[in-house]
Order: C-alpha cells, then sequence, then structure tokens
C-alpha cells in the first residue's frame, strides 16, 4: 500500500496550480450538475438518471468552495516542481506504444517504448535501454504470447 | 459450516491455488522490497491477467499481493532506510538503526516473524467474525447498506491527514468518475461524449493504474539514485535471537496484533494508523522509551504485528459487508465483481467455497512467505541493488500491455496517461487518490441502494430513520461529518493563526 503523502503541510501562499485546479473542480462539480439537471432528477419516488450527477455535482462544486477557502487562509503549494523530462517522454512512450502495438505488433512496440520510455532518466545509457528492450521483448512474447496467448501478433 | 471449511482448504490445497498464491506472495514481496513499486500497481497490473482463471484462485492471487508487501516492505526500510510501503516507514524508526549495529539479520528475523504471528491471529479471528457479521448483515435492507457504505465513504476520507476539503472532494470526483456509462435502471447513457468505449463506463483497471501506477513512476523518477545496502553479514546465525530478545518481542508482538486487527477491521482506517499507533504505544508501555529510534527491538516488533494483522483483518468487512476498507480493499472488491461475484452478506452462503479457499490460502500463503523471507532473504537483498532505470521501462511496459489487453484498445492506454497526469498533480498538492478510488467503485453500488430505498418506501426519506439499525449508523456519519467540519474549522477561524511569510 502507497499512499502518497508527499509533504504539502501548507505554509506559503498558494500559487496558480492550487486555484487552477480548485477552479477546474468548481467548473467541473457545476457542469455534472447542470447535466444531471438536463438528463432528469425526477421525484424521490422515482428517481430520475440525473437525480445523483446533481447530488454529486453540488457536493462537489461545494467541495471546491471550501477547498479555495482553505486556500486563501491557509496558503498551499506555490508552484509545482515536476522534472519536464519524464513528463514529456513518459505519456509519449506509451502514446507510441498504443499507436504501434496493433499495426506493428508487440516487440516493435514493446522496442519503441522501452527506448523513448527509458530516457525519461537522464542517467539513462544507450546500452542499458538496449538491453532492457531487448529483455522485455523476450518476457512479453513468452509471457504474453506464448504463455497466456493474447491475440497480438508479435511483428 | 465445517463441510464448507474443509472444502475451502482442499481447494486452498490444490495444485492451481498452490501455485497462484506462490505467484500472488512472491509478487508482493518483490514489490514490497522494491521501494517505488507499490502494491495497488501491482494489483492493477495482475488484474487482467487473471480474467484467464477461475474467479477464486484469481482472488487467491491478488489477495497474495497485497499480503505478500507487508512482508516484503521491512526489508528495505531496514537495509536502506527507504521504506517500500508507508507502514514500513515505522519499521524504518528502529530497524535501520539496528542494521548500522550490524543486527540486520536479527531485524529482518523479527520483523517476518512478527509478521507471521500477526498475520495468523487475525486469520483465527477473521474466520470467527465473518460470517457472524455476514449474517447479521442479511438483515440489512437497501437503506442500511446504503448508509453503511457511506459511513465507509466518509470514514476513509476524514481519516486522513491534510485537508478534508481535498479528500472529501476526491470522493467526489471518484463518484463522478463512476457515474460515467449507461444508467443501468434507465439506459440513458451519461458523460460519455458520444464515445462507444465510455457507455460501459470507465473500467477500473486504467483509473488505479493510472493514479497508482503511471503518477509513482513520473514521481520516482530522477529521486532515488542506487544506494547499496546496509548489509553486513547475514547468516542463519546471526538472524537467531537469543532467548532474551525472544522474551522481549513476545508482549510487542501481541499488542501490536490485538491494535492491528481492531484498527484493520474497521471500515477506513487501514493497516498505516494501526501501525503507526502500535510504535506509540510500545513507546508508552517501555521502561526505556529512548531506546525507541536507536534501534530497540519492540519498535519493530509490534508495528510488522500491527501492520500484517490489521491487512488480514481488513478483509472482515470487505468480505462480510461488501465494504472496502482502504483503496487496496475496494481494488479487490472491484476485482471481484469484474469476475461475476456480488460482493456483500451474501457473499459468504452463495460462494462459501470462494470464502473458505481464500481464507485457506491466507494460511498457506503465510507460511509460504516464512519460507521466501527467511532462507531465502538473500534474493531479495540482490534485488534491491536492481536500478530503478530497468524497473519503471518495466513497469511501464506491464501498464501498458496490461491495460490493452483487457479490451484491446487504444483508448484504455491514453486513459491511463491521462490518469497518470492527474494522478501527479494530485500528489503534488495534497489531493489523496485512496477516496477517488473508493469513491469511485462505492459510487454505483450506492445509488443503487438509493433508489432501491427509495423505492421501497415510495418516495419517503424516512426509510433512512425507521430502524434502529439505520438510526444508529445515520447518527455516527452525522457525528463524523460534524466532527470532520469542526476540525477544518477550527484549521481555518482565527484561533490558529495561519502562519504569516513575510511581505
Amino acid at each position: 500500500m502507497t499512499d502518497h503523502e508527499s509533504d504539502t503541510s501548507p505554509t506559503r501562499p498558494a500559487g496558480l496550480w492550487e486555484y487552477g485546479v480548485a477552479t477546474t473542480l468548481l467548473l467541473l462539480g457545476l457542469y455534472v450538475a447542470y447535466s444531471g439537471q438536463q438528463i432528469g432528477v425526477g421525484t424521490p419516488r422515482r428517481m430520475g438518471p440525473g437525480f445523483l450527477p446533481m447530488a454529486v455535482g453540488v457536493s462537489l462544486a461545494a467541495l471546491s468552495l471550501g477547498i479555495f477557502w482553505e486556500l486563501s487562509r491557509l496558503g498551499g503549494r506555490s508552484a509545482m516542481d515536476v522534472p519536464l523530462r519524464p513528463l514529456v517522454l513518459i505519456p509519449l512512450s506509451m502514446a507510441v506504444f498504443a499507436a504501434t502495438v496493433g499495426p506493428l505488433g508487440l516487440i516493435p512496440a514493446t522496442v519503441l517504448l522501452v527506448l523513448i520510455g527509458a530516457f525519461a532518466d537522464a542517467t539513462m545509457t544507450a546500452k542499458r535501454a538496449a538491453l532492457t528492450a531487448v529483455a522485455l521483448s523476450v518476457i512479453g512474447y513468452l509471457l504474453f504470447i506464448r504463455g497466456f496467448g493474447l491475440p497480438l501478433s508479435a511483428f | 459450516m465445517y463441510s464448507d471449511i474443509l472444502l475451502g482448504f482442499e481447494r486452498a490445497l490444490s495444485m492451481d491455488a498452490l501455485l497462484f498464491c506462490f505467484i500472488g506472495v512472491t509478487v508482493g514481496t518483490f514489490v514490497g522490497v522494491l521501494p517505488g513499486v507499490g502494491a495497488l500497481a501491482a494489483v492493477s497490473l495482475c488484474l487482467p491477467l487473471t480474467y484467464y482463471l477461475d474467479p477464486t484462485i484469481a482472488m487467491i492471487m491478488l489477495a497474495g499481493i497485497f499480503y505478500g508487501a507487508q512482508y516484503g516492505s521491512s526489508t528495505a526500510s531496514i537495509l536502506l532506510n527507504v521504506p517500500g510501503t508507508v507502514t514500513a516507514a515505522v519499521t524504518a524508526l528502529d530497524g535501520y538503526p539496528m542494521a548500522q549495529q550490524g543486527r540486520a539479520g536479527l531485524a529482518l528475523f523479527v520483523t517476518t516473524i512478527c509478521s507471521f504471528v500477526g498475520g495468523t491471529i487475525a486469520i483465527v479471528l477473521m474466520m470467527g467474525f465473518t460470517p457472524v457479521i455476514a449474517s447479521a448483515a442479511l438483515s440489512f435492507s437497501s437503506a442500511e447498506y446504503f448508509l453503511i457504505m457511506a459511513l465507509g465513504l466518509a470514514l476513509a476520507s476524514t481519516i486522513s491527514t491534510g485537508s478534508q476539503f481535498k479528500s472529501l472532494a476526491m470522493v467526489a470526483l471518484g463518484l463522478t468518475l463512476g457515474l460515467v456509462g449507461t444508467d443501468l435502471n434507465s439506459g440513458v447513457s451519461r458523460f460519455t461524449f458520444g464515445r462507444i468505449e465510455l457507455y460501459d463506463g470507465i473500467s477500473l483497471v486504467p483509473i488505479a493504474m493510472g493514479l497508482f501506477g503511471v503518477a509513482e513512476i513520473l514521481n520516482s523518477i530522477g529521486g532515488s539514485g542506487s544506494r547499496t545496502p546496509q548489509t553486513g553479514k547475514i547468516s542463519f546465525r546471526s538472524m537467531m535471537p537469543t532467548r532474551a530478545e525472544w522474551r522481549t518481542i513476545v508482549k510487542p508482538t501481541l499488542r501490536g496484533t490485538a491494535i492491528g486487527t481492531v484498527i484493520g477491521a474497521l471500515p477506513g482506517s487501514g493497516a498505516t494508523v494501526a501501525t503507526f499507533m502500535a510504535y506509540a504505544v510500545e513507546k508508552r508501555q517501555s521502561k526505556t522509551p529512548e531506546r525507541f529510534g536507536k534501534g530497540a527491538i519492540e519498535g519493530i516488533a509490534a508495528p510488522e504485528a500491527a501492520n500484517n494483522s490489521a491487512v488480514q483483518a481488513a478483509f472482515i468487512p470487505t468480505l462480510s459487508l461488501g465494504i472496502p476498507g482502504d483503496a487496496l480493499m475496494a481494488f479487490l472488491l472491484g476485482a471481484m465483481m469484474i469476475h461475476g461475484i456480488v460482493p456483500g452478506p451474501r457473499f459468504l452462503t452463495d460462494q462459501p467455497e470462494m470464502f473458505w479457499g481464500l481464507v485457506g490460502s491466507f494460511w498457506v500463503g503465510n507460511v509460504l512467505l516464512l519460507v521466501l523471507n527467511i532462507p531465502l532473504i538473500g534474493v531479495w537483498i540482490k534485488m534491491l541493488s536492481i536500478p530503478y532505470n530497468i524497473l519503471f521501462p518495466a513497469m511501464l511496459f506491464f501498464i501498458c500491455i496490461g491495460v490493452y489487453s483487457i479490451d484491446y484498445q487504444v483508448f484504455d492506454i491514453a486513459l491511463v496517461v491521462g490518469f497518470g497526469l492527474i494522478g501527479l498533480v494530485m500528489n503534488h498538492l495534497g489531493y489523496p487518490p485512496a477516496p477517488l478510488l473508493l469513491g469511485f467503485i462505492l459510487g454505483p453500488m450506492m445509488e443503487e441502494h438509493f433508489k432501491r430505498a427509495l423505492l421501497m418506501s415510495r418516495g419517503s426519506f424516512s426509510i433512512f430513520w425507521e430502524r434502529p439499525i439505520s438510526v444508529v449508523l445515520l447518527l455516527l456519519l452525522l457525528a463524523l461529518v460534524l466532527m470532520s467540519l469542526r476540525t477544518a474549522l477550527m484549521a481555518l477561524l482565527p484561533t490558529s493563526k495561519p502562519k504569516k511569510d513575510g511581505k
């Protein structure tokens, strides 16, 4: 069980990200509530499909107001310090896998995934990335195509 | 009932059950040992693979990962001072100093034995209590179910540290995600934006893999370099406690087990709370509290017993009521539903073979873990030297193929990426992911029970306070909400002045 309890003790004034996320939640809540109302809330006796969206949307919007209040009172994270490199390369590698696993087959998709994704870590060497790609291709072929018999082509 | 128990143990001892139990606990130990790979990520990686298995075997394997990780997690925290899981952070407090003093072998042995004792006592209690609770719950109507689930959600989201608003908002976000798809009662599709992939709703695996797998990778890259484990020599002899040491750990282990079982069985408070509490109690109990944090053997015995008993006891509410205590239990519940099993009090009477088979496998699994963690400890220590930059590409690969193999939809991989990025933002801004997962899994069930209750009462809300049980549940729920509002307000109102950054 790995809960993510990164240190978020709010000491500094909250930054753009904090307010941005709270605003997103507020808008999402309002949108969900509005759609619920459109779909049809119904009556207590015969509840419509829009009842729960309405209730959930209103709660989400109300809670995001609570978050706003808390942020303005207690502060929050002033900025997000996330290294850019993994943020770009990890999603990119997964997107490439998604795009190639069908047309090209499992092994080319795996090789591309590893060769792009592994370099998300700046200390990665070409040799290590290549070896990892080969090893995972073999494991993937044996485990998923031979072992579990997934209907995927190797190439 | 005895014939059911026998039947279950027979199932647990069958060849395929033994094999998959072994795979489960081995994978669990592996992810527990390795810092940066969580049990939830591992369980969600393995879930698609279990679609091909018999449901009982699938649950045996997934559960094995879960409790196996608790055993494994102490290794890295003792040898590296890097906890594999949150609960193991407590073990590091006294375990790492022991390793520095050259007593690593002893620390590893004690944590394993205490884990085993804590785990097995909790299993016995689970065998006793689960059927009793389940049969009491058989008389529950939809109104009570709705209230119990609401209570579970409220507990799980308000006990967490950090902002109450943020964690409650994550419950609401989880409920929102659970809304996506076709409404079962009316056939109206909600929030599908015309995408066929969404008509059946978002599936559990991309959410869990994104929030707990990809987000974790994004968080960990560049973090920990390679470290050299603080091993010294680990021979079998160095692992054995002396007679005096045996005597010191007996009582802490039992106290830890008691705390773990009680806390673990309550919905909403999992192994983390139990472990910290066990450590605190032990320190207060001790005549020499100053030794804690400097390699006190009681300081690893009690928390380890507590986290393993909590993990086993967490199955009590999950299997008897269908109310998961934490995100992992919620995930296992979701996995059961994917396998077509309806969780709840009827589970035990409808699927006795599966329930008792699972319980039987816990015994098997704990014995296997004893073997894996004492004679084979050297193997796991070697694992610690695997660099993270080999590990995370492998995780990425398993995530991609795992999620793709569910429905062969590229869309699901896109969802994982999306939830990974959302998870990253949540981690950084202090939005806990566990309440989201709980809301997502419990939401649809709650809606169902809510509607059914109101249908039965012909639209009168009084059904929620007509029966004594529901009144009690409702009062508990109200008390909890008021309490968390009070904490939130206390933090905000002028009494506790917000720190000012000198302008």
